[in-house]
C-alpha cells in the first residue's frame, strides 16, 4: 500500500513538473520572440483602437421670413371710364420693422366712357381697354398695434402708408405713374396676413384730348403669405 | 365680336405666378409642420428676456422668460425672433436680447447680422431706380454681379415714357469701384445696349425704331442699413442712329438697391 501511494505521488509530481517545463518552454519561446522583436523595430499597431464615432454637430438653421407674396382683388376707378374690378399680386420685402418694399402688378379692364355712350362711338379697341399697372413702392408702418376679437383672441395689425412709382399700360400707351396709398394689414397666423389697401395712381394722359393729370383710385382686399 | 379672344400673355403669366405661390404656400406650411420637432433651443442667461406680442418695438411685452429656462427659436423676421417657452407661450424677442442667451453651456448664441463690412464684400446686388431721360420719366430695374471689390457687371432694363415716345432700354454695364471700403463712394460705368423707341399711339403714322447705343457714366452709392443702399447715376448715352447720325441722350437716375 505504501508503495502504491508513493507511486501515485511520484506520478503526480512528474506530471506537474512536465507541465511546468512545457509551459515555461512555450513562454520562454514567446518572450524570446518578443524581446527579439523589440530590439529590431517599434510596435506598428496601436494597443487600443477606439470604436466610438464622433457625432457631427449640425447647427440648426432658423427659418427667416422676410418676404411676402400676396394676391388681391377689388375695385379700380379708371378716370373717364368708370369703376371696374381689379385683381393682382404683390411681392413684399421687409427691410426693417418699420419699412418695407412692395412690388405690385394689377389688371383691370375699362368699359365705355360717358362720351362713347352718349355719342355711340368707340374711342378705344377692346385690346386697348385692358389696363395693366405695375409699380414698386416703399411702405412705412405708421401705427403698429393689435386688434382684439372676442375675449381671448388678439391679432397683430399695422396701419401703413406707401409711396412709389411705376407704369400704367392703357389705351395702347405706357404712362409713368406715381402711386400713393394707405393700407391696413392684420396678421392672422404665423404665415398669413390679410390686408386692405387704398391707392391712388397718378399719371398724365391725353386720351381725352388735352394732357391732364388722371387719378385712378383703387381699393382692394388681399391676402399675403410670409416666406 | 371679341369674346373668343385669348387672354393676353401677361395674364397667363400672372395666373402661373398665383398658382406657383399657392404651391409654395402649401409646401411651406407642410415643411413648417414637419420641422415641428427640430427647432433650435437656447437658454436664457440674463435675468429674463421679454416676449413681445409682435415683431416690433411698438408691440407690448406680455410675458417674460426667466434665467436658466430654455426657449425654442421658431422663426426670424428681420431682427426679431419668435420663440416658444417650456409652457408653450410664444412671443417675439429682439436680437439684442437673443444674443445674450446660450446655445450650449458656456457658448453665447450668435446670429447673422448684416453689417457695413458686408457691403464692401457684396457679390450680388439688384435694385430699382427712377429718373429722367432727356425730359422723359424713366424707371428701371437692374441686377449686378461683383467680380471683386473693384469690378462689377450689371444688366439693366429701363423704360422711359415721354410726351411723344416710349423707349425701352436694355443695357449691360461694367462698373469700376475705386473705393470699395467706403460707405459713400463714387463709381464709374461704361456700357452699351439696345434702345427701342415706340411713338405714342396718337401719332398714327410713326414707326418704332431701334438702335444700338453706348454709354459712359458716373455714379454715387451710399450704404444705408442692413442690405439696402442708395444709388445715383448719371449717364451720357450715344445712340448709333445711322452711319452719319448719332444721338446724345443724357440720363440720370436715383434709386435703392439690395445686396447679397
Amino acid at each position: 500500500m505504501e508503495n502504491r501511494v508513493f507511486l501515485f505521488l511520484l506520478v503526480l509530481t512528474l506530471g506537474f513538473s512536465l507541465g511546468n517545463v512545457s509551459a515555461a518552454e512555450a513562454d520562454g519561446a514567446n518572450i524570446t520572440e518578443e524581446t527579439s522583436g523589440d530590439a529590431e523595430a517599434p510596435l506598428e499597431e496601436p494597443l487600443i483602437t477606439p470604436t466610438v464615432k464622433r457625432n457631427k454637430i449640425k447647427l440648426a438653421r432658423i427659418d427667416t421670413e422676410d418676404f411676402l407674396i400676396g394676391i388681391f382683388g377689388g375695385s379700380y376707378s379708371i378716370e373717364d371710364f368708370g369703376v371696374h374690378p381689379v385683381y393682382g399680386a404683390r411681392v413684399g420685402l421687409l427691410l426693417t420693422e418699420t419699412f418695407f418694399i412692395d412690388a405690385t402688378m394689377g389688371f383691370s379692364k375699362a368699359g365705355p366712357s360717358s362720351a362713347e355712350k352718349l355719342f355711340n362711338f368707340d374711342l378705344l379697341t377692346e385690346q386697348e381697354r385692358e389696363l395693366v399697372y405695375y409699380d414698386v413702392s416703399v411702405g412705412y408702418n405708421l401705427f403698429p398695434g393689435e386688434a382684439f376679437m372676442g375675449d381671448d383672441t388678439a391679432f397683430v395689425t399695422t396701419l401703413y402708408v406707401s409711396v412709389g412709382a411705376g407704369s400704367t399700360q392703357f389705351a395702347g400707351d405706357d404712362y409713368f405713374t406715381l402711386v400713393g396709398g394707405i393700407g391696413y394689414r392684420i396678421v392672422l397666423t404665423d404665415w398669413m396676413a390679410a390686408q386692405v389697401d387704398f391707392r391712388d395712381h397718378i399719371f398724365e394722359s391725353d386720351i381725352m384730348g388735352d394732357a391732364e393729370i388722371k387719378h385712378n383710385i383703387e381699393y382692394t382686399i388681399g391676402a399675403s403669405w410670409f416666406f | 365680336m371679341n369674346s373668343g379672344m385669348k387672354p393676353p400673355v401677361i395674364q397667363v403669366w400672372f395666373f402661373a405666378f398665383c398658382w406657383i405661390c399657392m404651391m409654395l404656400g402649401a409646401a411651406h406650411v407642410a415643411a413648417a409642420t414637419d420641422d415641428a420637432a427640430s427647432y433650435p433651443r437656447v437658454i436664457v442667461a440674463e435675468p429674463f428676456i421679454e416676449l413681445h406680442t409682435g415683431a416690433g418695438k411698438g408691440y407690448p411685452v406680455y410675458h417674460v422668460v426667466d434665467r436658466h429656462e430654455w426657449v425654442e427659436v421658431l422663426v426670424r423676421q428681420g431682427d426679431w425672433f419668435k420663440v416658444r417657452d417650456r409652457l408653450g407661450k410664444e412671443g417675439w424677442v429682439l436680437i439684442d436680447e437673443m444674443e445674450k442667451t446660450l446655445s450650449a453651456p458656456g457658448v453665447t448664441t450668435q446670429f447673422e447680422r448684416i453689417k457695413k463690412e458686408h457691403f464692401g464684400a457684396r457679390t450680388y446686388e439688384g435694385g430699382i431706380n427712377f429718373g429722367d431721360f432727356e425730359g422723359s420719366a424713366i424707371m428701371g430695374v437692374y441686377a449686378g454681379l461683383n467680380f471683386n471689390d473693384n469690378l462689377a457687371t450689371e444688366l439693366e432694363i429701363s423704360k422711359a415714357t415721354g410726351q411723344f415716345t416710349e423707349t425701352l432700354v436694355a443695357r449691360i454695364n461694367i462698373l469700376s469701384n475705386p473705393f470699395p471700403t467706403w460707405d459713400s463712394a463714387p463709381f464709374f460705368t461704361l456700357g452699351g445696349g439696345y434702345m427701342r423707341n415706340k411713338p405714342k399711339s396718337s401719332f398714327v403714322f410713326a414707326n418704332p425704331t431701334s438702335d444700338l447705343f453706348a454709354s459712359v457714366g458716373l455714379g454715387y452709392r451710399q450704404y444705408m442699413s442692413k442690405r439696402v443702399f442708395f444709388r445715383a447715376d448719371v449717364k451720357q448715352n450715344i445712340v448709333f442712329i445711322s452711319d452719319n447720325n448719332n444721338g446724345d441722350f443724357l440720363e440720370w437716375k436715383i434709386g435703392f438697391s439690395f445686396f447679397y
